[in-house]
């Protein structure tokens, strides 16, 4: 089976799984207390200033008269035809609303990833090759202290830091890479290293564990004994091995990644898919909040996808089917 | 006398363990000469891949090398650097593993894992390097070298992946080759083709061999000379004539035995099993399972001593044709 068949097939596998998470999306606004109706006037039913004329016109213009299955098709049709309605908060299309937003997520996600791999592969290799010395309990020190520092609270120390005393980076808001690449950087550094540190953590103990495992491989004692130098037994031969399932759990969690972004996005003031999420969902804006959802469960199963095709390239072994 | 291409003296590997320090080598000393092939023969737990590994300095802690001498062309491995060790392994003593389903990285196509070799230890350029890999892998008549390169480990059958495992070995043109149970694993017809390659080979190469086995018949057709292991020492060494017809020890006597010859002979196995090595028996380590064994097998560990001229046994009742004192 080629990979471009693979994927094919793959995609196809989406349909069902994107038809799914918009069930639950569309059935899971509808649940939640709150009337959409009576937020958007600003009135509830049986407060003083109701005027249940306006109250049922708006009602009917927004399709809230209509049976659920029917609301849940028509909304699904337009879905499709990629209109996502109009916002409930701004008045604006909830599509343009995503296509602002989501771009500054995807970075920041990117960026927090770069960093994790930077903190933890040094440390998750360099911990293995150096087992149980000084500096393996270094660095698994360091990777229990990122694990078990929350998010915003390390995201507060940060800007205290370096926001407030020394200035260095400022403490909210965004600019976008391509134009503005210095104050990108800046704007970034904070976001990412609060979202990289605890997934470096979790990410450099998974791979010291998994060194370790290859480093006892009987192909790695075969290279040693072919007399390889240190740098290609342990690169070439041992990392290489541990990548195949370090890339599994990287890939899980750099959904997970996107699943921890609400916080984060808050509260450096970063206008991402899940800020806008946040927002939405307090001011009971169904639409955006469907549509984010939405948006970030297409993410997350395109990220599982593209895992397993890196998977394949990294082992051989493992057919596609 | 020829000066011997690997002289081997009280060689000890130990490993530290919760139980104690085991040691899995034990005063072990042998010699190899240019282009011979000594066989160790011993059962599972008698120390004879720790040997090898020791031979490259490939034993992982917890275990070390606590003493002897390894003379590699009257240079001593165990005075070297790390780094000097490196140019020995796969360059002047080479090895080959019984696991041929796992000693080859499952990643990295075949070809490249030989051609890392060579571009390593004959510094050779990429085409270099594919050129002699797909010579060797001929020399070791490997079935269409050049698609064989393009290979994962994964898609070669046992016999064939053995055969890489040999290529690579061979690919520097070492003048020792260390082959640890490298049979076990195939099947019988596949043993017999990787037994006449080597045969081929050590001719064609002039190499010197150390061939590990627990397998009698397979020792027999391959080795010149023959150390019998047991519990990490070695208990009787000779030479292969010697060692099948007047053999003195009484454990060698006993693996004889256990090996059917006829159907209809009944297999004899060697009562008891071998001992842990955390825990050896007092005196002599084989006198729980042995026939022979006098009080004095209890108390007194025997050395290797020459019975015969050219023919060592660890026993203090070997059997042979003069008589032999008592020890004090």
């Amino acid at each position: 089976m080629t990979l471009a068949r693979y994927i094919g097939g793959r995609l196809l596998q989406l349909i069902p799984v994107l038809f799914l998470v918009s069930v639950g999306v569309f059935l899971l606004v509808q649940i939640i207390p709150g009337d959409p109706v009576a937020i958007m006037l600003g009135v509830s039913p049986d407060s003083a200033g109701f005027n249940k004329d306006q109250y049922d016109t708006l009602r009917h213009e927004l399709g809230f008269d209509q049976p659920l299955y029917e609301r849940y098709l028509s909304w699904a049709g337009r879905i499709v035809h990629g209109d996502f309605g109009v916002s409930l908060k701004s008045r604006r299309p909830v599509a343009d609303l995503l296509f602002e937003r989501y771009p500054a997520t995807i970075y920041l996600t990117i960026v927090a990833l770069l960093v994790s791999l930077a903190i933890a592969v040094p440390i998750g290799v360099f911990a293995a090759v150096r087992q149980n010395t000084i500096f393996d309990y270094l660095g698994m020190t360091f990777s229990l202290v990122g694990l078990a520092m929350p998010g915003f609270w390390l995201a507060l120390l940060l800007i205290l830091l370096f926001s407030l005393k020394l200035g260095w980076f400022p403490a909210i808001g965004y600019a976008a890479p391509l134009a503005q690449p210095v104050d990108f950087l800046k704007h970034v550094a904070m976001p990412a290293i609060v979202l990289g540190t605890s997934f470096a953590a979790q990410l450099a103990r998974y791979l010291r564990a998994e060194t370790i495992e290859q480093l006892h491989q009987d192909y790695v004692r075969s290279a040693r004994a072919w007399g390889l130098p240190p740098r290609t037994v342990i690169f070439k031969h041992a990392v290489r091995n541990s990548l195949i399932s370090v890339v599994t759990v990287a890939g899980l969690h750099t959904a997970r990644l996107l699943g921890g972004t609400p916080i984060v996005e808050s509260i450096f003031g970063w206008p991402g898919v899940a800020s806008l999420l946040l927002d939405s969902i307090y001011a009971r804006d169904y639409p955006t909040v469907q549509a984010s959802v939405l948006i970030l469960a297409l993410t997350y199963v395109t990220l599982n996808l593209v895992v397993d095709v890196v998977y394949h390239l990294l082992d051989p072994r493992i057919r596609l089917a | 006398m020829v000066q011997p291409l690997l002289e081997v003296k009280d060689l000890t590997t130990e490993f530290v363990s919760p139980r104690g320090i085991v040691k899995a080598v034990d005063n072990l000393s042998f010699t190899i000469a240019p282009g011979e092939t000594l066989g160790i023969v011993g059962e599972s737990g008698s120390g004879k891949s720790a040997t090898a590994l020791s031979l490259l300095r490939l034993i992982a802690p917890p275990g070390r090398i606590s003493a002897g001498t390894l003379l590699f062309e009257g240079e001593d491995l165990l005075r070297k650097s790390e780094r000097e060790m490196r140019d020995v392994r796969g360059k002047s003593i080479a090895m080959v593993f019984q696991q041929v389903m796992t000693a080859l990285d499952p990643v990295h196509r075949v070809g490249e894992q030989i051609m890392d070799v060579l571009r390593v230890h004959l510094r050779m350029s990429p085409q270099q390097a594919r050129e002699r890999a797909i010579e060797i892998l001929g020399a070791v008549r490997m079935p269409s070298p050049e698609q064989v390169m393009r290979r994962f480990p994964h898609e070669l059958s046992g016999g064939m992946r053995q055969r890489a495992m040999i290529a690579i070995a061979l690919a520097c043109r070492p003048k020792l080759l260390i082959a640890d149970e490298i049979t076990t694993a195939l099947d019988v017809t596949v043993q017999a083709q990787i037994l006449d390659l080597l045969d081929d080979i050590r001719r064609e190469f002039n190499l010197a061999m150390l061939f590990i086995s627990h397998d009698l018949a397979v020792i027999a057709r391959v080795c010149d000379r023959i150390g019998v292991m047991y519990a990490g020492r070695m208990v009787e060494y000779t030479d292969k004539y010697r060692l099948f017809e007047t053999n003195m020890h009484p454990y060698t006597n006993a693996l004889l035995e256990a090996v059917p010859r006829r159907k209809e002979d009944e297999l004899r196995p060697i009562a008891g099993s071998v001992p842990e090595l955390s825990s050896l028996p007092s005196g002599c380590s084989f006198h729980p399972r042995c026939s022979r064994m006098e009080p004095s097998c209890t108390r007194e560990a025997p050395q290797l001593r020459e019975w015969e001229p050219d023919h060592w046994a660890a026993c203090h009742f070997p059997r042979q044709s003069v008589p032999v004192a008592q020890p004090a």
